[in-house]
């Protein structure tokens, strides 16, 4: 990260750090608060899917510890005042990264993902199965991609203008690629057939 | 701490993409109804035609076996006026070729898979196995789902014909794929007649008729629309017999002989005559039921039989010719219904002359039916089958077809012993869902449901059972032959999940032989110089 990100720095939850022009101390300390329960929110919610996802596929019990660890870590940092530039930023990708990947096992099932049934007949050796396909959506989940985009737009809303301005753009432009995604994943029925 | 509109409308692209568009592929079904053909294009009720399908010939015939081929194929019909569909076909036909049979003469099919390698909308493998519904046939010759024949292999099927006259079908069991491929077409009648049930008064011949119920959607090009997106089941807008849209048969002032097979994929059926006449079931899955039973509706779903005889002279009492009535479905819960479905043909009456003989339903049909004959102090097992939804699979027991696979296939949900008698009772604690619960090799008695006696049509030989609802059902019956056979739900989109387990018959005597490997399916390539 370059010298002139790291060196700005926000206020965190008592507003001991270089103030932005025109913000509050007292809301961004309400915002940076939320942004703590939101993450530790969040982190609990893939906190109690691990198990699951571990027993239908490692990879994604391992995915969903490791978002695990990075929620808490978040919340953890935000709660002790540090709220730099790098910190924030960190925060709205990886939450977006998160996102992003919810939004493609949704829509497609995703590389490496085992077959609906493990079904392989001795006469047909990888061939006697159903394909791998999206994940389905839940409740519960939804309320974790809730978090996480509410995450994202609070963080958001904690940088310097310049830096929204120019990460706003950004997610539109990941938005934009989730279409083309989805129009994709809708011409393959969503699946590595 | 805030966001300007510029940048708040960028973000919104963002969120409203991330949760619009998982939102949108749930709601895939409605995505997929788009291309729906509307109804208006739908041919209206009661104007197709009613037709049966062809009898099939035996290929060659020796003194004690009747040889048949039937190629599955896939081959353009018109089931919608004006439009080509791409259906699967046994020797190009849909239904099947029925078959007729004599019971003590075996029959051989040879069932060939010429369909293509990969469904070309679909995109899936069609590999089959058929099923003889109705026969006690050997473990290898039962249509065991995973003893599949891909596209480019061949099979023979032996069926013994031992049993007593029953309205039997053929259809696809292939693992995974059933569904579509008996949606697609893969499915016919198989007729067996013996002397006890030739000798009673029945109509026979041209009043002796087939009726197979099914419902599909179409898409706008006249294409089948098959989607997998919602695995509780496909329910169609359009209600097909013998492979026509609500056709209209012309009848005359006598007595018919209707073998009523529903077929369709998930939904069931509660039929009646529109005009409220009452008629008689003479039949159920097994054959005939020791006496007739007189109704005015019942229900009915997918896998089941039941032959029913309707006197039109009585129907059409003092009606001139040209009058109609139909043959309607009031729909049980849990399906999904659309404007049309609570029709499903027309019967319209003529002047024309008719044979008097063979007009008649005798009081008693059958006092030698085996089954019909248990009584429960007989039984020296009880068992249970719960038929639930659990971890987001449809399950037998807890478990699904996986753990028979994962097993080696030797995994067994029972093993009575042969030529015992067992009492089996079925249980559905859901409100949600039905299940036709089929049970391969045995014909069954129904002795009660939820504690009381069974439906007046269901009394008589059964293998499918109409678990409803809430509901609980007891069954007897008796094992005899040997080895693994099958128990599952006949919703072909739960059977496809994997709602399958099996059961064995084991002998002291000898072991069964292995449905996987005791008969396998055969290249095409080789056919040459296997002359059947």
């Amino acid at each position: 990260m370059s010298s002139e990100l790291t060196a700005v720095a926000f206020p965190g939850r008592a507003g001991n750090a270089t103030a932005v022009a025109g913000d509050s101390s007292a809301t961004r300390s309400l915002a940076v608060d939320v942004a703590i329960l939101m993450a530790v929110a969040a982190g609990i919610a893939h906190l109690i899917s691990i198990r699951t996802h571990w027993n239908w596929w490692q990879a994604s019990g391992a995915f969903f510890a490791v978002i695990t660890v990075a929620q808490f870590a978040l919340g953890g940092v935000l709660f002790f005042k540090r709220t730099s530039l790098n910190v924030l930023l960190f925060g709205i990708w990886s939450n977006v990264l998160v996102v992003a990947v919810y939004v493609a096992s949704r829509l497609h099932a995703l590389p490496g993902q085992p077959v609906t049934t493990a079904h392989h007949a001795p006469r047909a050796p990888g061939r006697s199965w159903l394909p791998a396909t999206p994940e389905g959506v839940g409740a519960f989940d939804m309320f974790s991609l809730l978090l996480e985009l509410g995450l994202v737009v609070l963080l958001l809303t904690l940088l310097p203008a310049k830096w929204k301005s120019r990460t706003s753009t950004h997610l539109m432009f990941t938005g934009i690629a989730f279409v083309v995604f989805a129009i994709w994943a809708l011409s393959t029925n969503g699946t590595f057939r | 701490m805030s966001l300007n509109r510029r940048d708040l409308l960028k973000t919104g692209v963002f969120a409203g993409a991330a949760v619009a568009l998982p939102a949108a592929r749930v709601a895939g079904v409605g995505a997929a109804a788009v291309t729906r053909m509307p109804t208006s294009k739908l041919p209206a009720p009661f104007t197709v035609p009613f037709t049966q399908a062809p009898v099939a010939v035996p290929y060659r015939q020796d003194a004690t076996t009747d040889y048949y081929k039937l190629s599955m194929q896939a081959v353009n019909a018109e089931i919608l006026p004006g439009f080509q569909t791409m259906v699967f076909g046994y020797n190009g036909s849909v239904p099947g070729p029925t078959i007729k049979v004599t019971q003590g003469r075996q029959a051989v099919v040879r069932h060939q898979n010429n369909l293509p390698a990969v469904h070309p909308t679909l995109g899936y493998e069609p590999w089959t196995s058929v099923h003889l519904h109705g026969s006690a046939s050997l473990p290898q010759y039962d249509g065991y789902a995973s003893d599949i024949t891909r596209p480019g292999e061949y099979k023979d099927y032996h069926y013994p014909n031992f049993q007593k006259a029953r309205t039997l079908w053929y259809h696809d069991h292939g693992v995974h794929h059933t569904a579509e491929n008996a949606y697609h077409g893969l499915l016919g009648q198989y007729h067996m007649y013996d002397p006890e049930e030739r000798a009673l008064p029945l109509p026979k011949g041209e009043y002796d008729v087939a009726l197979t119920v099914g419902d599909a959607m179409f898409n706008s090009d006249g294409s089948l629309l098959f989607s997998l997106a919602n695995q509780s089941g496909h329910w169609g807008d359009v209600i097909l017999v013998n492979g026509k849209p609500w056709p209209v048969m012309k009848v005359k002032r006598r007595k018919y002989r209707f073998r009523l097979l529903t077929a369709a994929i998930s939904r069931s059926f509660k039929f009646s005559l529109s005009n409220g006449s009452s008629y008689q079931v003479i039949a159920t899955d097994g054959g005939l039921m020791p006496a007739p039973m007189t109704i005015s509706s019942h229900r009915q779903l997918s896998g089941e039989r039941y032959e029913i005889v309707i006197d039109f002279a009585q129907v059409f009492k003092g009606q001139a010719a040209g009058s109609r009535v139909s043959l309607k479905n009031t729909s049980p819960t849990n399906n999904v219904n659309y404007i049309n479905t609570d029709k499903v043909m027309a019967f319209e009456v003529t002047d024309e002359v008719f044979d008097t003989t063979n007009n008649s339903v005798p009081p008693v049909l059958s006092t030698k039916n085996d089954v019909m004959n248990l009584v429960e102090t007989q039984a020296v097992a009880s068992r249970t089958l719960r038929l639930e939804r659990s971890g987001g699979a449809w399950t037998v027991n807890g478990t699904t077809w996986d753990h028979i696979v994962k097993s080696g296939f030797k995994f067994a949900e029972a093993r009575p012993v042969e030529g015992t008698i067992e009492k089996w009772t079925i249980v559905n604690k859901s409100g949600g869902w039905f299940h036709p619960l089929h049970i391969h090799l045995v014909d069954f008695k129904v002795l009660r449901r939820n504690g009381k006696p069974a439906f007046a049509h269901e009394m008589g030989p059964k293998d499918v059972v109409y678990t409803g609802e809430n509901e609980t059902i007891e069954l007897l019956m008796k094992f005899d032959g040997c080895g693994y056979y099958m128990v599952h739900c006949h919703n072909l989109v739960h059977e496809d999940h994997d709602m399958m387990t099996q059961f064995e018959v084991v002998s002291p005597m000898h072991p069964g032989d292995d449905p996987m490997t005791a008969a396998m399916a055969k290249s095409m390539a080789l056919e040459t110089f296997d002359v059947l």
